[in-house]
């Protein structure tokens, strides 16, 4: 039970760090902090991906309901991330993932958390970017936007998640 | 047990197919933008699909179009030798106005026999009778040697003992075209007489003088000139593509029966 409220807590923390501080850092054109895939790669494991993919899908719209912004861009990327961190967790990250308590920690990934961060980072940022401004953008600004701001946002992800989601 | 999971991982592309759609409407919704190129996006796709059944549904009306341009090509060749008719000054006994021109499919056609033929689609019911001329664009096709209801024969150009009235562009005296009897590009046009001037790039013609073909139907170009003192012998490369023949027009006079009394006096 203990564990479960602070899973949930620390998932609204997160959220709440992404629309009232994230949101409203401007670092430039080329950064873009997300922080919604921290939560994300935190979804118990055991949980379908179907379930995953809603899930995602609603904190990406709700997300995109309390910024001030294009609708659909969060919950986009959110749904594309929610479709392939449970494969790449399960397959790649952590193959022993059954004999966890279910939900991802550090503990439990190992040293794998830091691929894991900037794999997730990386399909949500490419995701929000490219929908967000594929076709009349240069490709070299959208290149330069997706790598540095999964550069950033995965340290960010890293920093709090060995906070927040160390696990016992 | 397999299908369960084929279908559970069915269904979870689907969803996220779902989900990632409704994402899109509302950021088409929402960004002005991302509007524009979602609708495009849409916009092209739509074209690429009509484009594609449109050119399936062309495809299979192709036969009936070349029928009805063959049919078009008919009336303006009808008209064209009206006006031709109309701007000359001394009337002629039959001028280019006096035949009506019938498209035709080719059958069947042979090029490398030395007495070559043809069998095209119109017979008896259209009109066909033996003796006509068969010409295309591109110059003399043959004359009709047999006619049953609805398919005639037609003895080809390509044939020993075949010859048809012709002169050279720009020249009132007349001579004969036969085919050499070898390559179907190559004709001989004799009986010129000396004095009158052939040059080699020359254009033959058809002289109007026959009973079968109309006047100035281009036939071929010379290629090269020989003489004996008494005529002039012209080597001809034909225009006609007698291996390619698809849609030819089989000429009718329109005032024969007048004309055939005349010349029997």
């Amino acid at each position: 039970m203990d564990n479960t409220l602070r899973y949930v807590a620390s998932c609204i923390l997160v959220f709440l760090l992404q629309v009232l501080v994230a949101n409203h850092i401007d670092m430039g054109p080329y950064i873009f902090i997300s922080l919604l895939p921290l939560i994300l790669m935190h979804i118990p494991a055991s949980i379908s991906d179907a379930l995953r993919m809603l899930i995602a899908f609603a904190l990406g719209l709700l997300l995109d309901i309390m910024t001030d912004g294009v609708t659909g861009l969060h919950a986009g990327a959110a749904t594309a991330l929610g479709a392939l961190c449970g494969p790449i967790y399960r397959n790649r990250i952590n193959t022993d993932w059954r004999n966890d308590s279910g939900i991802p920690t550090i503990r439990s990934i190992g040293p794998g958390y830091t691929l894991y961060a900037i794999v997730a980072s990386l399909i949500y940022t490419s995701a929000y970017i490219l929908l967000e401004c594929v076709t009349f953008r240069p490709f070299w600004f959208i290149l330069l936007r997706i790598l540095i701001s999964t550069a950033v946002s995965a340290l960010l992800t890293v920093i709090i998640g060995r906070s927040l989601f160390r696990g016992r | 047990m397999r299908n369960s999971g084929f279908i559970a991982r069915l269904g979870t592309i689907l969803l996220f197919i779902a989900l990632e759609t409704v994402s899109l409407l509302m950021i088409g919704r929402s960004g002005v933008v991302q509007r524009y190129k979602i609708a495009g996006a849409f916009r092209n796709a739509q074209y690429s699909l009509w484009k594609t059944g449109t050119s399936i549904g062309h495809y299979f009306g192709y036969r009936r179009e070349n029928t009805l341009l063959a049919e078009e090509n008919c009336r303006l060749r009808e008209e064209l030798d009206a006006y031709k008719a109309a701007e000359r000054d001394v009337p002629q006994t039959l001028s280019a106005g006096d035949y009506t021109y019938i498209a035709a499919t080719v059958l069947k056609n042979s090029v490398n026999r030395q007495d070559n033929f043809l069998i095209l689609n119109r017979g008896e019911r259209d009109g066909i009778h033996t003796g006509m001329g068969v010409i295309t664009a591109d110059g003399v096709v043959g004359i009709v040697s047999a006619v049953d209801e609805s398919r005639c024969r037609v003895v080809s150009f390509l044939s020993s003992g075949q010859s048809v009235s012709a002169k050279v562009s720009g020249s009132d005296a007349f001579g004969t075209l036969s085919w050499l009897g070898r390559s179907p590009y190559k004709a001989l046009l004799t009986e010129i007489p000396a004095h009158i001037p052939v040059a080699e790039g020359d254009t033959v013609t058809t002289s109007g003088y026959s009973m079968i073909f109309p006047q100035g139907i281009p036939l071929g170009e010379v290629t090269s000139v020989s003489s004996d003192g008494i005529s002039t012998q012209a080597r001809v490369r034909l225009f006609q593509q007698f291996n390619a023949l698809q849609h030819v027009y089989i000429v009718r006079i329109n005032a024969e029966d007048e004309v055939r009394r005349l010349e029997n006096g």
